[in-house]
């Protein structure tokens, strides 16, 4: 039984203690923020994954913010999968996806020119 | 099933641009599934930085949106002695006749920024928190971890462990 929403969770260690570590300049670019450890710091926190997309999430303790959470699969969200889940409802957990295209490309082994052969599901890009 | 570890020792990452173009030989670490409906978890993901100057590496770990053709399989290792034989194992590799190319909208499952003079990276799994790829062909076939645009990625080792299922 799960107690809590961060049980079982899983952990990022980044250690700059012996580094000059990087700065928010350094990383101002990325699209997908992560944490910022300066010289001499060690950050260390509790890891999640998106049930929804299964992007890392990593618990940051200052956040005022209210955090995505999927109450059909009782799990953290993402903020971009918190997004669509508040315009749509929809929950599909990326492990119900995959249990899904197993299914379908075990039954269409071996017939790789069949039209249903091929995973349905697609990245945008 | 088992844990596996793939582990590259020493390679230098390239500072690649989102899909624009594809991952070449040797700046990428990436793990592919093994046949069409092999499943497996990733449980671990480390980066010991081994530059010998300060260089700011802006790693992540995600999806790619080309999977590798032809590859040249790296060295795996089962974590537990009395792991099986797989007749088909998951497949770590940097070198490929068709380059990977990094996903647009899921390129980014983690980002591992780090230093790579002196800096350590550890991001570890817990037990229903794991990141999962699934077959050999596109979308979820492989995981990829890569150096994103900027900084001046330096000399690293990496160590993937993953679960086939």
């Amino acid at each position: 039984m799960k107690h809590s929403l961060t049980a079982g969770a899983g952990y990022l260690v980044i250690d700059h203690r012996d580094s000059p570590g990087i700065t928010p300049a350094d990383v101002a670019h990325v699209p997908v923020a992560g944490p910022i450890v300066g010289a001499g710091e060690t950050f260390e926190a509790d890891a999640l994954t998106c049930s929804h997309c299964e992007r890392g999430i990593v618990l940051n303790p200052a956040r005022v913010r209210e955090r995505g959470y999927c109450a059909k699969c009782d799990h953290y969200v993402c903020d971009a999968c918190n997004a669509i889940r508040v315009k749509t409802g929809a929950c599909v957990p990326l492990r119900q996806t995959i249990d899904v295209l197993q299914t379908q490309a075990t039954k269409f082994l071996g017939q790789p020119d069949h039209p249903d052969a091929h995973p349905r599901v697609l990245l945008t890009d | 099933m088992a844990r596996w570890a793939a582990v590259v020792p020493t390679w230098t990452p390239t500072a690649t641009a989102d899909h624009a173009t594809a991952l070449v030989d040797g700046s990428h670490h990436t793990i592919q599934g093994g046949s069409s409906t092999q499943r497996g978890e990733l449980r671990e993901v480390y980066l010991g930085g081994q530059a010998s100057a300060s260089s700011v590496s802006i790693m992540v770990l995600g999806r790619t949106t080309t999977v590798g053709g032809t590859l040249t399989a790296l060295r795996l290792a089962a974590l537990d002695p009395s792991t099986a034989a797989l007749a088909a194992p998951p497949v770590s590799y940097q070198t490929a006749t068709t380059d990977p190319t990094r996903s647009v909208t899921l390129g980014m499952l983690l980002n591992l920024s780090f230093n790579a003079f002196g800096g350590i990276v550890r991001w570890y799994a817990g037990p229903d928190e794991v990141i999962s790829y699934l077959g050999n062909v596109t979308p979820l076939a492989e995981l990829s971890l890569n150096a994103f645009t900027g900084g001046s990625p330096g000399l690293l080792g990496s160590n993937i462990v993953f679960e086939t299922l």
